[in-house]
């Protein structure tokens, strides 16, 4: 019941209708009642004046008269009316002069208005004539009718409404099954080309709004079908193009290290053949050309590493132990660490998605770039980590000068430095948020506490 | 000395009983005015309205009107002593006098019995009668006990020379005859004065040739004196208003006038014929 409630849009439709029905029925039979009782009421008040001036027209004469005999014929007559229950006449002394029907052993004090609270309604006439008073008549009129009529505006009020109900329940199914059939077609439509049939179209039938709707629909899954088409083509050229770019800056990196290679080489030769004919100025020439081949050669390598990058797969269900890869990192570098005298702690790191080789790779390119980017006291490095709602997110913190604020974005550019103390060509920070993208994290830079050091910080997809 | 001022005192404190008893009996009931039922009821009590109110007004106490069915019942009233005031037919006024009844007063006409015939009647004298229909008001009014008399006076009897039917009042009796229902009706001029002005035109009257008193206002026997000359002094007062004189005027009955040793002498005759007819009124 609660999943036909909750999937079916026409049993909701329908329960909803009806649920209203009977809310405006009952207020309808409620309202109906209230106005037949109301309406009955003010004619029972209306009916007990007109038998009150009865009573007091027939019986004033002959109790002005004490002609006790036709009192008493008058009485029984009287109380023969319909609706009567009872009739007592006393004069004007208080003496019962007569009395008919079901008188009560004592009589009750008179109601203040007529209703059904009670199945007889008790009254008290004064008689008089001329302001003087001659007796008093006490009454019941019955109430029996109000109740009767009551009863039965209830009962045709409720026979009425089942009846309302079912029949508007069975057009409302009927209605109900003529549209959401068109509906459930729309989707089915939607399912398919949910599932790639994008060229899948539905019959529209009618001018309504579902048959708008079905226009809608038509537009839209030819919209997409032509766009997801143009994607097709965009995207295969951009592969193409891609890998070309890719290819290109691999064979520039493989053949341009080569002649960079015999540069440095033939450079290094020409120092040494010539060593006793060359001044100082040209020994220093021959510096300057070296130092520019290592430098270019050495772009030429990063420059390769960092295409490599996107020819690596990211597992996507892979979970990599992050305190072991900051380990390995730090194991990697520890040649570099005892020269630059850096203290590096790694504390408690969570798993988390991703290739471990890479991760790695990402953590030992910060711990150099800490290194590399130290101040006057040797490096001290932290790597730890924090859980934040479904991802890990991890710093790699240094006591190093900082980055200023306008290049903390910048320092993640290829090839981009920030022209200080270091051994950087711009490659590391480059290549860290390129392995990190392709893991579904980012990475950015916090700067230290009393303006010394930074963290360098990025996320990945914590492993459930 | 000392037995004749215990006397005194005793005959002071009596005094106070007795006129705290009179006040108490003024004010602790409504007065009861009991009316000869010589009209239709509702009519009396229209009639005798202006009276109720003067009365209620000048006494400071509530007054009430009441009648019987019909003059049997009246009389039993009477006799029972059931009323404070009376307004009765001369003849069970001097009847109540004679059994301790205070006369008060009585309206000033004379009260005579007539045959009320058809206007267009060959009756023309009641030895015209011969052969009819005759009603009475009732058998105990005094016209109709005067009026046999008089017919029986000039040799009428009934059963032999006219036959006699009975009607509730006077006012039925004339109606009775304006209807055809009977020949003649021996009632008294006081109804026909009172009766419609088409009714009065369809009839005529054959007077009787003797009078009586009209209508006695009496007090209770059971009455203190005192209070009775109250009563008798606000019918005076009653008489002198515009509403009084409207009253007696509208009624026939023109004025009040005290009720005289000749009026109950009078009315010897009629009352002797009453306590033939009711034998209990003979005791």
């Amino acid at each position: 019941m609660k999943r036909l409630v909750h999937r079916s849009l026409r049993f909701r439709l329908i329960a909803a209708c009806v649920l209203i029905e009977m809310l405006m029925l009952s207020l309808i039979v409620g309202n109906s009642m209230r106005l037949v009782q109301h309406h009955l009421l003010a004619q029972a008040q209306g009916r007990v004046a007109n038998m009150e001036e009865t009573f007091s027209v027939a019986l004033a004469a002959p109790l002005a008269a004490r002609d006790h005999a036709v009192l008493r014929s008058l009485i029984q007559r009287l109380s023969g009316l319909d609706g009567v229950v009872y009739l007592t006449l006393e004069d004007a002394e208080g003496v019962t002069v007569g009395q008919e029907g079901t008188v009560p052993p004592r009589i009750p004090d008179p109601d203040a208005t007529f209703s059904d609270a009670t199945t007889v309604h008790h009254g008290r006439l004064d008689i008089d004539l001329y302001g003087q008073p001659l007796g008093r008549l006490h009454y019941g009129l019955s109430t029996d009718f109000l109740s009767a009529a009551k009863r039965e505006v209830l009962l045709q009020g409720i026979a009425i409404a089942t009846l309302e109900i079912f029949f508007s329940t069975f057009a409302l199914i009927t209605v109900g099954l003529l549209l959401t059939a068109r509906l459930e077609t729309l989707t089915d439509a939607s399912l398919r080309v949910a599932a790639g049939d994008l060229r899948t179209l539905v019959e529209v039938r009618g001018n309504d709004e579902v048959a708008a709707l079905g226009h809608a629909f038509n537009t839209m899954a030819e919209a997409i079908g032509d766009k997801v088409e143009q994607l097709e083509v965009t995207g295969a050229t951009l592969r193409a193009s891609n890998a070309e770019l890719q290819r290109l800056a691999e064979v520039a990196a493989h053949h341009l290290q080569e002649p960079v290679r015999g540069l440095v080489t033939y450079a290094q030769l020409l120092e040494r053949h010539a060593a006793g004919t060359l001044d100082d100025e040209s020994r220093d020439y021959l510096d300057v050309i070296v130092a520019g081949a290592k430098r270019t050669r050495g772009l030429l390598l990063d420059l390769q590493s960092y295409v490599a990058i996107d020819m690596s797969p990211v597992p996507a269900d892979s979970v990599v132990d992050l305190g072991h890869c900051a380990r390995d990192a730090c194991a990697a570098l520890a040649d570099k660490v005892e020269a630059s005298q850096a203290t590096v702690t790694i504390e408690d790191l969570p798993r988390a998605h991703g290739d471990a080789d890479q991760i790695t790779t990402v953590l030992r390119l910060l711990l150099e770039n800490a290194m590399d980017h130290r101040g006057d006291q040797p490096p001290v490095i932290r790597v730890h980590a924090t859980p934040d709602s479904g991802r890990v997110v991890v710093g790699v913190s240094d006591n190093g000068p900082g980055v200023p604020r306008e290049f903390r974005e910048r320092v993640f550019e290829l090839f981009e430095t920030l022209g200080t103390r270091g051994e950087g060509t711009g490659f590391g920070l480059a290549a860290v948020r390129k392995i990190v993208r392709r893991h579904h994290g980012n990475v950015w830079i916090t700067p230290g506490s009393n303006n010394s050091g930074l963290t360098v910080n990025f996320t990945l997809p914590k492993a459930t | 000395m000392r037995g004749v001022l215990r006397l005194a005192l005793a005959v002071c404190a009596l005094a106070t009983f007795i006129h705290a008893a009179g006040t108490a009996w003024a004010q602790d009931k409504p007065l009861r005015v009991a009316l000869m039922p010589f009209t239709n009821t509702m009519r009396l009590m229209e009639m005798y309205q202006p009276l109720r109110e003067s009365l209620q007004a000048t006494l400071g106490r509530p007054v009430y009107l009441l009648t019987a069915a019909d003059y049997e019942s009246y009389f039993r009233l009477m006799r029972e002593q059931g009323y404070d005031i009376a307004v009765t037919g001369p003849h069970f006024g001097a009847w109540a006098v004679a059994h301790g009844a205070r006369p008060l007063l009585r309206y000033g006409p004379t009260l005579k019995p007539i045959l009320v015939v058809r206007a267009d009647s060959p009756i023309a004298s009641p030895l015209d009668l011969h052969g009819k229909v005759l009603t009475l008001s009732n058998r105990l009014s005094v016209s109709s006990i005067t009026g046999q008399a008089w017919l029986a006076g000039l040799g009428l009897t009934e059963g032999r020379d006219y036959r006699l039917t009975v009607s509730p009042t006077h006012t039925t009796a004339i109606m009775s005859v304006v209807m055809g229902e009977a020949d003649a009706a021996i009632t008294t001029h006081t109804p026909v004065q009172q009766a419609p002005e088409d009714t009065r035109k369809a009839i005529r009257v054959i007077e009787s040739p003797k009078g009586f008193p009209h209508l006695f206002t009496i007090a209770s026997p059971t009455m203190p004196a005192e209070q009775a000359e109250r009563v008798k002094a606000a019918l005076l007062t009653f008489a002198d208003t515009a509403a009084g004189k409207d009253f007696l005027e509208s009624s026939g009955y023109r004025s009040y006038r005290d009720i005289s040793a000749e009026d109950l002498e009078s009315l010897r005759g009629p009352v002797s014929l009453l306590s033939a007819i009711v034998p209990e009124a003979a005791q």
